[in-house]
């Protein structure tokens, strides 16, 4: 045989060799090398997000030993403010990068409509283990995180995190008994001390606690959010106007006119903008990271911002109070039916499965995970805020962190705001006109306040929603 | 054969140039006349003028187009005036003139989201270095980005920090081309400073002037970097520019048919101006 045949002969018997592995491959794929990778998008330097991918080895674990499948959790993240833009470019590119997404709750209609998401409800209802977890979480959660339509029975989402707005406050400064003194000879008040004392606290007196504790510049008197940035300013504001008794919009008819700018709602927006006066000098740009920076470094004696940010505050690496602050409801009103009334801005985020991720099955799985009573307390250990009833309503949880009870008990007392398809517009328009508002650039309340009315209903009534 | 081979050579470009430049921008002005949304698919309707129209007529784009013009005006023009100055001082001879050039130039090598977050801790109305002075020396604090009087400005003199070393490299390198010969025989002649920048400096540097101010005007319609991480077009539309405008409406409002339109009225500004400056310029320049 000439050398140049024998050439051709071993070519030929490599490629047959390779082509039969080849097809042997197809047909048998090895299960046992098959390891799913679940893809979550979350929020970039937000405890709760980053805790659930953190969390990911022990999915790993449970699904190879309950699921007979090899599982890998991986994240990608983004700030909250790029959060929306990312994750709605990878819906509209249809692309399979994520599985999971922890979305915001009010971007459920978007995305929703878009036909990015699955929708839950037979998921739900097919699965016993689902439906029962369902059933175990608080109505405001269930309609705040997975509901769209506003008031519909249909299911997009499930609670990633819960949060509400909580008030922290410097307990040092108030157990002292010459503060109590002071306070005592100045308004012929006592001085809130204790969960409950704050528990009936309305704005009035809290007002002239947050007066007498604000000693410029080595301390002021309070922090809260004003900034432009994403839904900043709009949740604060928005939880004075439901706590002064106002509300943002007519649900059933979507009218904003006559609702979000009545007279109630300017009064609480000037009442909010009054209490820059008690906050640092640069406040009107606070968002979360500055107002608990504020409150850990002991700039501010207290603070209204999220349950679920409380951690730094505790954390003797970075809080110069760290044993100094409890976590307490926030301030009610009493209205002028004499009754008292508190209603704050639901916080937290659901996820979402991707419509076009390659693992729903999977992703369906590691959910059930997480809602398992031994995941949630684990989330709970670590920080996070969970949302299962017969975990967070016990008194072993609400003892766990700082701000679990204040955490707990105000969900009954909170609310959530438009899962419109147009709620990025909505949103920025609130923002726009409150924050030149509390810059000056708005003169008055009541002026802001019309602004956001006339111009949500044109962007309602140019979508179809105004009814 | 070199008119044949003229093409040829010329063909990788011209694709190059079709598929990046003439494509997206014949896509962007057709997609400016639907009512289309990326985020929510389905059949994009034909609108015709309607997305420019409502544009035009709404408010809010005005208050936006004058923001815009207002900063473009006021950093541009303090860009020229500075950069004017740093070029006739760096025309002349002194010693630490090597060393002195690339500390001026380095602003202009700064990313311009580096120079914002900088920018928003110094300008900090606590513990910001211009407020600590200012409270030192005399006991005044200014919210330079939280104030709607302040905020556009202050956005402004960013910009200007980053681009006048640009102004005054084209400057120096336009006076670099005035012909020496003139000035000494001018300054033998005795013509006074003024009379001599008039009839000699400024025709020589004139066309050098011209396309540095119609690149910066241009570069200035365009900003966003800046204005996103320092105030986020806040307080209220203090700061909200035009590309600001666009970059809502294409990536939070998903509101694809709008921000193309928008688009397209920015990009036809923006050669309006070049068409004006271009007037400016002598023919035989």
């Amino acid at each position: 045989m000439s050398k140049t045949k024998r050439n051709w002969l071993s070519a030929l018997t490599m490629a047959m060799v390779v082509a039969v592995l080849a097809s042997l491959m197809v047909a048998f794929p090895i299960a046992a090398e098959e390891e799913v990778t679940l893809r979550i998008l979350g929020i970039g330097g937000w405890t709760p997000s980053e805790l659930a991918v953190k969390m990911g080895p022990l999915f790993s674990k449970y699904a190879e030993e309950k699921l007979g499948y090899k599982a890998n959790v991986v994240a990608d993240f983004a700030p909250f403010t790029s959060l929306y833009e990312k994750a709605a470019s990878a819906f509209a590119a249809k692309s399979s990068q994520y599985d999971i997404i922890i979305s915001d709750s009010q971007w459920l209609g978007a995305f929703a409509t878009g036909g990015h998401i699955l929708k839950l409800n037979d998921i739900i209802e097919k699965d016993p283990a689902l439906s029962k977890i369902v059933k175990d979480i608080y109505p405001q959660h269930i309609a705040s995180y997975m509901t769209y339509p506003d008031g519909s029975d249909e299911w997009w989402g499930l609670p990633q995190e819960g949060d509400d707005l909580v008030l922290y406050v410097r307990k040092d400064l108030l157990n002292d008994p010459k503060e109590q003194a002071a306070f005592k000879a100045k308004y012929k008040i006592d001085l809130p001390r204790t969960y409950e004392d704050f528990a009936k606290l309305d704005w009035d007196t809290f007002h002239k606690v947050i007066e007498f504790f604000n000693r410029p510049p080595k301390m002021y008197g309070f922090a809260g959010e004003y900034a432009k940035e994403y839904d900043f300013i709009s949740d604060h504001v928005m939880s004075m106007f439901w706590t002064w008794g106002g509300d943002i919009i007519d649900t059933k008819t979507n009218r904003v006119r006559g609702i979000l700018n009545s007279k109630v709602n300017a009064e609480a927006l000037k009442y909010y903008k009054d209490l820059l006066k008690f906050q640092p000098p640069g406040a009107i740009s606070f968002g979360i990271d500055q107002v608990i920076n504020a409150m850990a470094q002991g700039q501010v004696f207290s603070a209204l911002t999220w349950a679920a940010v409380g951690r730094p505050i505790f954390d003797p690496a970075l809080s110069k109070v760290h044993d100094k602050v409890m976590v307490v409801m926030p301030p009610g009103k009493i209205l002028e039916n004499g009754k008292f009334n508190r209603i704050y801005c639901l916080g937290g985020q659901p996820w979402v499965i991707s419509k076009y991720s390659k693992h729903q099955k999977e992703a369906i799985d590691f959910l059930k995970w997480w809602y398992l009573p031994e995941t949630q307390w684990e989330f709970a250990r670590r920080g996070g805020n969970p949302v299962v009833r017969s975990v967070i309503d016990t008194e072993k949880f609400k003892e766990l962190n700082p701000w679990n009870r204040a955490y707990v008990d105000m969900i009954p007392q909170g609310r959530d705001f438009w899962h419109l398809p147009c709620y990025a517009e909505l949103l920025l328009i609130q923002q726009e006109e409150w924050t030149a508002y509390m810059s000056g650039a708005t003169k008055d309340a009541q002026t802001a306040n019309d602004n956001i009315a006339r111009r949500q209903e044109l962007v309602l009534r140019r979508d179809g929603f105004l009814k | 054969m070199q008119e044949r081979m003229k093409l040829p050579f010329l063909m990788p470009m011209l694709i190059f140039l079709f598929v990046w430049n003439i494509l997206p921008l014949l896509w962007v002005v057709g997609l400016s006349f639907y009512q289309f949304s990326v985020l929510q698919g389905g059949i994009p309707r034909f609108l015709g003028l309607w997305n420019y129209i409502s544009i035009l007529e709404d408010p809010y784009f005005w208050e936006r187009f004058r923001t815009t013009f207002s900063f473009v005006a006021l950093a541009v023009s303090l860009e020229l005036v500075i950069g004017f100055a740093l070029g006739f001082l760096f025309n002349q001879k002194f010693p630490g003139k090597r060393i002195m050039l690339p500390i001026i130039f380095a602003p202009m090598i700064i990313a311009p989201v580096a120079a914002g977050v900088f920018f928003r801790f110094i300008y900090d109305p606590h513990w910001g270095v211009i407020n600590y002075f200012l409270t030192k020396f005399f006991n005044i604090r200014l919210e330079f980005l939280e104030k709607a009087d302040l905020a556009l400005p202050a956005v402004a003199a960013v910009d200007i920090w980053m681009w006048s070393p640009f102004m005054m490299l084209m400057c120096l390198a336009g006076l670099q081309a005035v012909p020496q010969h003139l000035l000494e025989a001018a300054e033998i002649d005795r013509i006074p400073w003024f009379m001599r920048f008039r009839n000699i400096v400024l025709p020589h540097i004139r066309p050098v002037l011209v396309l540095a101010v119609l690149l910066r005007t241009i570069d200035a319609f365009k900003t966003f970097d800046i204005v996103f991480v320092m105030t986020g077009g806040g307080p209220g539309a203090a700061t909200e520019v035009l590309p600001m405008s666009i970059y809502r409406q294409a990536f939070l409002f998903f509101r694809t048919g709008q921000a193309s339109s928008l688009a397209v009225i920015v990009l036809f500004i923006a050669v309006a101006f070049t068409s004006i400056y271009l007037m400016m310029i002598p023919k035989e320049a």
